[in-house]
């Protein structure tokens, strides 16, 4: 009987222990994954093992696009010099193609193959809600004396990067968006620049400024390919925002109706050149060959090659804000950053200091060279002063990037399902915009065509957010 | 009914012999940039020509004619070359014809080959050419690393070579004629151009050619079999001013493009082989520029892009 029990009990042993097992391991894995899906912690205070070795992927453009200057070189050197702190920290690095990096950075994150950090060159910001790692532990960390990094960056860059209370990206430059004037032509006007350049100026103004162009037949031209345009008007409007958290639309369709309103305007007023189709084909001859007072929009690499030709043109280029509705607008700021980005296999809180650490030596001592380069402001505030001082630009061109700066506005992303709906509503705003120049219909028709739609998308959207939240809590 | 079977049968086929683009490209010698050899004999008023003076230098080096390289064919050479043809048992006429131009060819490499070393070892790695038309010098890169120099002699200030990145598309190892020994042609898309030997030795060193490289045909003999049908060559060089008058698509070939191409590359955004032709490099290159610097989303070079590339 005895022995007919033990053997019972080392049966009802190896059973619970088999229980046991299952339990914790399911615990385990229930609360890794948990903590997977519902907020990444990491811990900031987690130093960098000196004994370990790191391995860091780092992913970048060419930045320095002429020949002269060997981009590889300069992130070699980097690399080399960041070694001299950190010898154990081993960083790859790859240059992608402009027109697809964004494409195969999101590709290579679904497929678990991306890098630890990306320079987010084309200010995309949110990229990937389960892999990308916000930066606002690190940036939050005080150090022995209570100072925080944060406060060393820019708070226009800090509040372009926010969003849900987390900083989802080192910042690394900031870029006003400004419109380019040949200054020659509008001088012809009697344009006051500088009080243009201190105050702004509204749609009325701007107006009346191209009614003095077209009596002096000059032109203005407006890249009608780049919706870019419409959004720096928006935004000078103070409609930069587009959907609010609780994913209602923003932009009415008194905006909407009013800024086309204002490009029609200009077009009555006769100020673009005839072929107004293809107005963007003339955009640089016009300029340089003085019948363009303005155009826009000019990105980053576009003004640069404005500058260096300025060199050798007679013509002498401005920087001018985009007109607001209001007296006193703003001005548009863009951020880029370096996006930090885990793997679904999470490599440990020092493998993401080690990550962290390379990205805060190329934000805070390589940006100057960079920024110096390529005539931004770094949004590393210690570097601001010696930017100013070093970089290229002329005197002019420098006071008014400043002014710009103190003038400038951003706004906060929200959250990543958020963002992927905003991309969705600048779609449909881009296709509208892309009607007003090259089908002929009236504003009220392309608004309201556009209006409805977006209201659709949101409301597709609600739903599928409602979805969403009904299947997570059953 | 027979006869009018046949009749309509040698009319079909007369037509495909004279119309047929086939039976033309078959045919139809291609306009070679290189082929120049005209008959040359004393005349008035007389000949002259940059042919005449490849002549009387070739017959001054083999000491045959004394006189001033004028390139006019005057008594003076006119002698020269009847003492050259009685020195080689050629039919005495004073007439260049091709069987002179070889035989000047033949005795020429002979004395050359006197005097020149020959220990010449096959390259392991990818072959690549460099020809420097300022050096008037031909690099044999393998792998990268350089493997020998060969001289050429390159096209005149009228005629330069052609600057760019090319390839050789064919070879032949039986041409003789004006080209010497072995003819490999090159990828350029305005005119026939390649690599070939010479009957005029001399002229290796200069700018004498009609645009193609010349070389010593023991030279170009060897160079022939390590070279394949696909391998770079790369000519630097002077090149006349080319101006682009038009916007430039894909598909599109010339000078122009080339211009372009090389803007493009100067400028950041790799076209590939700078080969003058709008193809799959170039259209990668321009999708790049055109987004970089936010314009309108097509592969045209319109006066936007000359602009920024600073060709305008």
């Amino acid at each position: 009987m005895w022995k007919k029990l033990k053997f019972n009990l080392s049966w009802i042993g190896i059973i619970t222990i088999m229980l046991l097992i299952t339990i914790i391991s399911g615990a385990v894995i229930f609360y890794v994954k948990f903590r997977a899906e519902t907020g990444f912690k990491i811990d900031p205070t987690v130093e960098v093992d000196p004994n370990q070795k790191y391995q860091i992927d780092y992913w970048d453009y060419p930045l320095f696009i002429d020949l002269e200057n060997d981009y590889r070189e300069f992130l070699e050197n980097t690399i080399e010099e960041f070694n001299k702190f950190y010898p154990n920290i081993e960083v790859n690095y790859q240059l992608l193609s402009f027109a697809e990096g964004e494409q195969r950075l999101k590709e290579s994150l679904l497929e678990d193959r991306g890098p630890d950090i990306y320079n987010d060159i084309f200010g995309t910001k949110l990229i990937s809600e389960e892999l990308q790692l916000p930066v606002n532990p690190f940036l939050k960390l005080e150090d022995e004396a209570g100072a925080k990094e944060l406060d060393n960056y820019d708070p226009l860059a800090l509040r372009a990067l926010s969003g849900e209370e987390e900083i989802w990206g080192l910042p690394t430059w900031l870029i006003p968006q400004l419109w380019v004037g040949n200054k020659g032509v509008l001088a012809q006007t009697g344009l006051d620049l500088e009080q243009v350049v201190q105050e702004g100026w509204n749609w009325q103004e701007f107006e009346k400024f191209s009614q003095e162009l077209s009596a002096e037949d000059k032109v203005i031209i407006f890249n009608p390919y780049n919706p870019e345009l419409f959004y720096q008007l928006l935004m000078a409007a103070g409609k930069g925002e587009l959907i609010s958290s609780e994913r209602r639309l923003l932009l009415t369709e008194k905006d909407l109706t009013e800024t086309f309103q204002f490009l029609e305007q200009l077009r009555d007023k006769g100020v673009f050149p005839r072929e107004e189709k293809r107005m963007n084909e003339k955009l640089l001859s016009y300029f340089w060959e003085n019948q363009a007072a303005v155009i826009a929009p000019i990105n980053l690499w576009l003004l640069n090659n404005l500058y260096q030709r300025e060199l050798n043109e007679g013509t002498e280029l401005t920087l001018l804000p985009p007109p607001s509705k209001f007296k006193k607008g703003v001005v548009p700021i863009e951020t880029r950053s370096l996006l930090l980005f885990r793997q679904e296999e999470y490599r440990g809180d020092d493998h993401t200091k080690a990550t962290y650490k390379f990205a805060q030596f190329v934000a805070q001592r390589k940006t100057l060279l960079l920024a110096k380069k390529l005539n931004v402001m770094p949004a590393y505030l210690p570097l601001q002063e010696e930017w100013l001082t070093g970089v290229g630009l002329k005197e002019g061109i420098k006071v008014q990037l400043l002014e710009y700066l103190k003038q400038g506005a951003s706004h906060e992303i929200g959250n990543f399902a958020d963002f992927d709906l905003e991309r969705l509503v600048k779609e449909r705003i881009e296709e509208g915009y892309h009607n007003f120049w090259f089908e002929d219909r009236s504003v009220s028709e392309i608004v309201t065509e556009m209006i409805f739609d977006l209201e659709q998308i949101i409301a597709e959207n609600k739903e599928v957010k409602t979805d969403e939240k009904d299947s997570f809590l059953n | 009914m027979l006869k009018k079977f046949l009749f309509l049968v040698v009319i079909i086929l007369l037509m495909l012999m004279t119309m047929s683009p086939i039976y033309l490209e078959a045919t139809v010698e291609p306009d070679y940039n290189c082929l120049d050899n005209r008959e040359l004999w004393l005349r008035k008023p007389k000949m002259k020509g940059y042919d005449i003076l490849e002549l009387q230098r070739e017959l001054k080096a083999l000491g045959f004619y004394e006189g001033k390289l004028n390139s006019i064919y005057d008594q003076k050479t006119y002698q020269a070359v009847r003492r050259f043809q009685f020195a080689n048992g050629l039919p005495v006429t004073g007439v260049v014809r091709e069987n002179t131009w070889t035989q000047i060819t033949e005795v020429a490499n002979q004395v050359l080959l006197k005097t020149a070393a020959q220990n010449l070892e096959q390259p392991t790695g990818e072959v690549s050419l460099l020809i420097d038309a300022y050096r008037k010098e031909m690099i044999v890169y393998s792998d990268g690393e350089i493997h020998y120099k060969f001289p050429v002699a390159v096209g005149k200030p009228s005629t330069k070579s052609p600057i760019g990145e090319w390839a050789i598309i064919a070879k032949d190892a039986d041409w003789g004629g004006g080209f010497g020994v072995r003819w490999m042609r090159l990828n350029v898309p305005w005119g026939i151009y390649g690599i070939h030997g010479t009957n005029k030795p001399h002229s290796i060193g200069t700018a004498a050619s009609h645009g193609c490289i010349r070389m010593f045909n023991r030279h170009v003999k060897i160079l022939y079999t390590w070279v394949e049908v696909g391998t770079r060559v790369k000519i630097i060089g002077n090149r006349d001013p080319v101006e682009i008058t038009h916007d430039l698509r894909p598909g599109q070939t010339g000078k122009d493009v080339l211009l372009f191409q090389e803007k493009l590359r100067e400028h950041g955004f790799d076209p590939g082989y700078t080969d003058g032709r709008f193809g799959e490099g170039t259209q990668d290159a321009m999708k790049e520029f055109k987004y970089f610097y936010g314009l309108k989303d097509d592969l045209i070079a319109d006066d936007n892009t000359f602009y920024i590339l600073g060709i305008k």
